[in-house]
């Protein structure tokens, strides 16, 4: 088991573009997550009835079906009807639609969690839906969607190494091919390993102290 | 099985991969559990190096993608002798990884338990193994019991990376069908659809066996 | 005829001929109510009688099936569609009519999350268009008036009950409203806050503010309304000025109702009279 570690030296620039690559489309995949996330839980919260349903079988299936298998319908599927896109791309919009479907659940939870009397008193006064919700509901839906939003976030984070297995030039891609080529194998994926660990340790500790800061007038 | 005639031989491969994929879950999960309470009881110890033994086990099986873990575990296994088939590794390596989640699992149980009933059975003069054993973990384990049943299904889905370490599960035969075949949207989506049924006969699993163990408890005090 | 009409016309709030059914169970049934500029009127009743469902009705914020609500003349909550309809109203026009009434409410519903003075501030500058120097001011003055100058800062969790209800009606009166609703303001109160709370109100009616006060209150209503409205499962049964209702009630209904409140009060106060006097000497 005698690895050189002098070979991730010489390996460096290509894990630092996987690195950049890994933290692209986590960030990409989760902004597109938070954001139609937090649309469909509006729709499912207070919107139209008819589209309920429609909602709820996307947030059924995106939640009930492994990630990886969603990624081979998109990236092996798209091009017999057409739409051929570059794996970044795929692994992007498919982080995103699987977010999705996961943060309108933590988003349609918080609205949920909101007294009916503070939206009664607030239509009372004639505050529009807009304004209740931007000043009343949503700074504290905070506290309540921050500690599951981040673990969410950090579970996408993790998720980028599927990404690898469509292609995607991320961290575990790129040193899944510095194995391939040197013939050591287990040494660099615990390298990896303890890199995920640290980053994901300090997503955390992070996500904890915004917890504290936005809690802070319920104590 | 007779009436396996009248399926695609297609259709057949798939639903093998599936058992294979429940198999791989079920004894993963299981294992998982086993390894679940050591870890817990060992958050639990008066030891301050076995609490945090335990915590850095809980930090490291939860930060690493279970992808790497299961690379790892396929290629390091080998290399100490064990030279078994991938689905021995598939399965360590979703035990390993899953033992993390249900030990934090167990100890939400733990904490609800009244501290009360540790108490009184130290004032019989149990030993802190017998209280564990006969009062402490069976508690714990009702309590968690929903939480541990939405961790299988979490698992049944993370099940599908077993593919890439060569287990012939659900996904891994979806993908020789299309190479063969061509018709990924049809194999591929057929076969999430497989993932979704399962999922959601767990899922209303999961609510009857909650009713059940709630019986005999009566409204929980709060 | 034409001096009922001219009252009608001069009603600052008047309900005509409400029905509300939830599914086939009524809650309303035909209630009509005026009220007058600076008039106090309280509605009391027993439990589930649609008090406070008819309070909510006059600011729409419950629906209602059949009959008018009109404030200062204008139909709230409905219009007609161009096929001859009654439709539900926009949120926006809705909106606008509600700013001529506030409401407090029973479980008061501050908003945690703000500053007593922010909470009081808020409606100002959302809906009122005030800036936020002009709705600080006006939020101070209001909260100088229940009493509260001290906790402008505070958060309403840390507040007791009786200080987070007159933020409440301090938040109510900020918006210099035409009249104030009032739905169970004490029957969240520990009876020890439940004065302080009363004092506020009774300043009000003095002051001449128009109120609609739902309360279980009786002592409060003999002494500060202008009319008692009886509600018992939907029905206005009896409606009439404190000393009339209260003392010499016409309908048998409000008189079994009254005289149960009255028992359990005199029963408390029997008894305790009684304990006193046969308490040890200390």
């Amino acid at each position: 088991m005698s690895f050189d570690y002098g070979l991730l030296i010489k390996y460096a620039p290509q894990l630092l573009e996987g690195f950049k690559l890994t933290l692209l489309t986590w960030l990409g995949g989760s902004a597109i997550a938070v954001v139609l996330g937090f649309a469909l839980a509006c729709v499912l919260a207070g919107g139209n009835g008819a589209l309920r349903a429609p909602i709820r079988c996307y947030v059924e299936f995106f939640r009930g079906t492994p990630l990886l298998v969603q990624l081979f319908v998109a990236y092996y599927g798209g091009p017999n009807i057409g739409i051929t896109l570059d794996a970044v791309t795929v692994g992007v919009f498919g982080l995103g639609f699987y977010g999705a479907a996961y943060f309108a659940e933590i988003f349609r939870a918080g609205f949920a969690s909101i007294p009916r009397g503070q939206i009664d008193a607030a239509r009372s006064f004639g505050i529009p839906r807009w304004g209740r919700v931007y000043y009343i509901i949503l700074p504290q839906m905070l506290v309540l969607v921050v500690p599951p939003g981040i673990t969410l976030l950090v579970i996408l984070l993790k998720d980028t190494a599927i990404l690898s297995i469509i292609t995607v030039p991320e961290l575990t891609f790129e040193v899944t091919g510095m194995t391939i080529e040197t013939f050591a194998f287990v040494e660099p994926f615990a390298v990896l390993a303890v890199f995920y660990w640290l980053v994901t340790e300090l997503v955390s500790y992070l996500g904890r102290r915004a917890e504290l800061r936005l809690g802070a007038y319920l104590r | 099985m007779a009436h396996m005639y009248h399926l695609p031989p297609t259709v057949t491969i798939l639903l093998i991969g599936a058992a294979t994929t429940l198999a791989v879950s079920i004894i993963g999960n299981a294992l998982g559990l086993i390894i679940a309470i050591a870890i817990c009881v060992m958050r639990l110890s008066l030891n301050r190096a076995m609490r945090l033994a335990g915590a850095a086990y809980v930090s490291f099986f939860r930060g690493v993608p279970l992808l790497v873990q299961l690379l790892i575990i396929y290629y390091f296994l080998p290399t100490i002798g064990f030279d078994l088939p991938p689905f021995f590794a598939a399965v360590i390596g979703l035990g390993l990884c899953t033992a993390a989640y249900q030990a934090e699992n167990l100890r939400g149980g733990f904490l609800i338990i009244p501290s009360g009933q540790a108490e009184a059975a130290r004032a019989f003069g149990y030993t802190r193994g017998q209280t564990l054993r006969r009062i402490l973990i069976p508690q714990a384990l009702r309590a968690a019991a929903p939480a541990l049943i939405n961790e299988m299904i979490l698992i049944l889905k993370a099940s599908s990376l077993v593919s890439v370490v060569g287990v012939a599960d659900l996904t891994r035969e979806a993908q020789n069908i299309v190479a063969r075949d061509l018709q990924p949207i049809k194999w591929y989506l057929f076969a999430a659809l497989i993932y979704l049924v399962i999922n959601l006969i767990l899922a209303r699993l999961g609510v009857s066996v909650e009713k059940r163990l709630n019986v005999g408890y009566g409204a929980t005090a709060i | 005829m034409t001096a009922m009409s001219k009252k009608q016309e001069a009603a600052l709030l008047s309900v005509s001929n409400v029905s509300k059914w939830y599914g086939t169970h009524q809650v309303l049934n035909a209630v009509s109510l005026d009220v007058h500029r600076s008039e106090v009127v309280c509605i009391i009743g027993p439990s589930g009688s649609g008090k406070s469902t008819l309070l909510r009705c006059m600011n729409s914020l419950e629906e209602y099936q059949k009959g008018e609500v009109r404030i200062d003349g204008q139909l709230i909550g409905y219009t007609t569609n161009s096929a001859g309809r009654r439709i539900r109203d926009r949120e926006r026009n809705i909106d606008r009519l509600r700013r001529d009434v506030a409401m407090v409410f029973q479980q008061f519903n501050l908003w945690p999350h703000m500053s007593v003075l922010d909470n009081v501030a808020q409606p100002l500058m959302l809906v009122y268009g005030k800036s936020k120097p002009e709705a600080h001011a006006r939020a101070r003055a209001v909260l100088e008036k229940v009493g509260l100058s001290a906790k402008i800062d505070e958060y309403p969790l840390r507040l007791s009950g009786g200080q987070q209800q007159r933020v409440g009606i301090a938040r109510a009166l900020a918006v210099e409203p035409k009249a104030i609703l009032f739905d169970e303001p004490t029957s969240s109160l520990d009876p020890e806050l439940v004065g302080e709370v009363l004092q506020v109100m009774k300043q009000l009616a003095r002051e001449g503010m128009t109120m609609v006060i739902v309360t279980h209150e009786m002592h409060f209503a003999a002494e500060v309304a202008g009319r008692v409205i009886f509600l018992d499962q939907g029905t206005k049964l009896e409606e009439a000025p404190p000393k009339e209702l209260f003392f010499n009630p016409k309908n048998e209904r409000t008189k079994r109702f009254l005289e149960t409140w009255a028992e359990r009060n005199s029963l408390f106060t029997k008894n305790y009279a009684e304990a006193a006097r046969t308490a040890p000497a200390k």
